[in-house]
């Protein structure tokens, strides 16, 4: 009999233990969710003002305390798939207004962020359908939806950017100066960098020292020049089609492109859901992305 | 042994860069990292000045002939190109030219082509720097390899 109480004991100790450590170890994941869960569902929301299909829509993200740090919106397409439609960095604010492209397909779209107190959230809200249909006087404008991307290497040469010549003249003068600039320096006194070294040149090295400063500034001024010239804008351009509707090229690699930039169109179909951010000033722009293409309705944007 | 930078060894440096620069696009369809469109331009003078056994004079002179182009490609294909991009890449060139300067004079640095091979290796790295840590961060690296490198110099043989 006490043979088996002292057995007993420490198997019990050992299992109340456990027991209490598995308890411990659960608090932090479920007082975690729960924090969680309440932030998202209750504290932070998705208004979407309007849903037009083929066009930029605003939707105002707000939650209790605030909103903090980096503010994404997804967009939740009818296939499945996920696309990210906004990015932005917050330092606070109370609430936030997102501009997103929205597209027939796209069924809800989801906001995740931190609120004010740090603490992450997610709100999502569902577009509604009463907005994707035709709209009226709509019946004689082609249907967006129907008309087929060329492939890039068929694209009208309307879209493709315009060379710009300046800085190409600059860096085939600068090439021709460079390539024959020995010679000046051949025919003068010898080859080229020997200047101040040794010999009767060592007599000239204030000469020397001066040209190679000349030659070190008129190096920096025309790297700089080339820099200032050859710097790439972003650009939309566009070729009339047949059907009514005006191809677009959005060639935005480099830099943001200004959404005020499609104001003389009233519905665009991309070619793949462009992310917006914020932009200069806070004005939203399509991020810096490879080229795409895409159709659009000139005219003003439907309410 | 080394040479100094001719009339043809001048050519074979800008005259590729001016044909690529001619053929490409005037804006490319996506972007390409800032260290990848700047550098190359750069990598090619390196490559020619080893290819022709340049000195340091020349390795120089050749990287100042294609820091222009180098530039250009910045500002035509980097993504968001700035002004830190630009000093980034010519701190980059500078600091090869001083290390292979500091190298010549060094009776240990080898001799032909193995003597600018630690100069284009350390110019490499200051454009790596650039690239995963940003430009303010390759010009520091720039910066401290010329001063090492004019340490270098400076002391009597």
């Amino acid at each position: 009999m006490r043979a088996v109480t002292v057995r007993r004991v420490p198997a019990c100790r050992f299992a109340l233990a456990a027991a209490a450590a598995a308890a411990l170890a659960a608090v932090p994941l479920v007082a975690g969710a729960q924090s969680v869960a309440a932030s998202g569902s209750a504290a932070a929301s998705i208004s979407p003002a309007s849903s037009l299909p083929y066009a930029f829509n605003e939707a105002v993200v707000s939650s209790r305390t605030g909103l903090s740090g980096r503010l994404t919106v997804y967009g939740l397409g009818s296939d499945g798939e996920r696309y990210e439609l906004y990015r932005a960095e917050l330092g606070y604010a109370d609430a936030a207004t997102v501009t997103f492209y929205a597209w027939p397909s796209l069924e809800a779209i989801v906001t995740e962020g931190l609120d004010g107190d740090g603490l992450p959230f997610e709100a999502r809200a569902r577009l509604e359908r009463s907005g994707f249909g035709p709209s009226p006087g709509a019946e004689t404008e082609p249907d967006l939806s129907t008309l087929e991307f060329p492939m890039r290497g068929r694209m009208p040469g309307a879209l493709e950017a315009d060379r710009r010549p300046w800085p190409l003249a600059l860096l085939a003068l600068w090439a021709a100066l460079f390539s024959l600039a020995p010679l000046a320096v051949l025919g003068g006194r010898g080859r080229l960098g020997t200047a101040g070294r040794s010999g009767r040149y060592a007599t000239r090295r204030g000469p020397a020292v001066a040209e190679t400063v000349a030659a070190v500034s008129a190096t920096i001024a025309i790297a700089v020049l080339a820099f200032a010239l050859g710097h790439a804008r972003p650009d939309l351009r566009s070729a009339p089609d047949d059907s009514g509707a005006t191809l677009l090229g959005v060639r935005s690699p480099l830099e943001p492109l200004p959404l005020s930039s499609f104001d003389g169109y009233a519905r665009l179909r991309f070619q793949r859901p462009p992310l917006v951010i914020a932009g200069d000033n806070g004005r939203p722009a399509l991020a810096p992305a490879p080229f795409q293409a895409a159709w659009a309705l000139p005219g003003r944007p439907r309410e | 042994m080394s040479r100094r930078l001719g009339v043809a060894s001048a050519a074979m440096v800008v005259g590729p860069l001016l044909v690529a620069a001619l053929a490409l696009p005037g804006e490319a369809d996506v972007a390409a990292a800032a260290s990848i469109a700047g550098g190359l331009p750069l990598a090619w003078a390196a490559a020619v000045s080893l290819a022709a056994s340049l000195d340091a004079t020349g390795l120089a002179i050749a990287l100042a002939g294609a820091l222009p182009f180098g530039a250009w490609a910045l500002a035509s294909y980097a993504p968001r190109p700035s002004w830190p991009d630009l000093v980034a890449l010519a701190s980059a060139a500078v600091a090869g030219s001083v290390s292979a300067f500091a190298l010549e004079r060094s009776a240990r640095a080898g001799h032909g082509r193995a003597r600018l091979v630690v100069p284009i290796v350390a110019m490499a790295s200051c454009a790596a720097a650039s690239e995963l840590a940003g430009p303010w961060s390759g010009a520091a690296v720039s910066s401290l390899v010329v001063v090492l490198s004019s340490l270098a110099f400076a002391r009597p043989r």
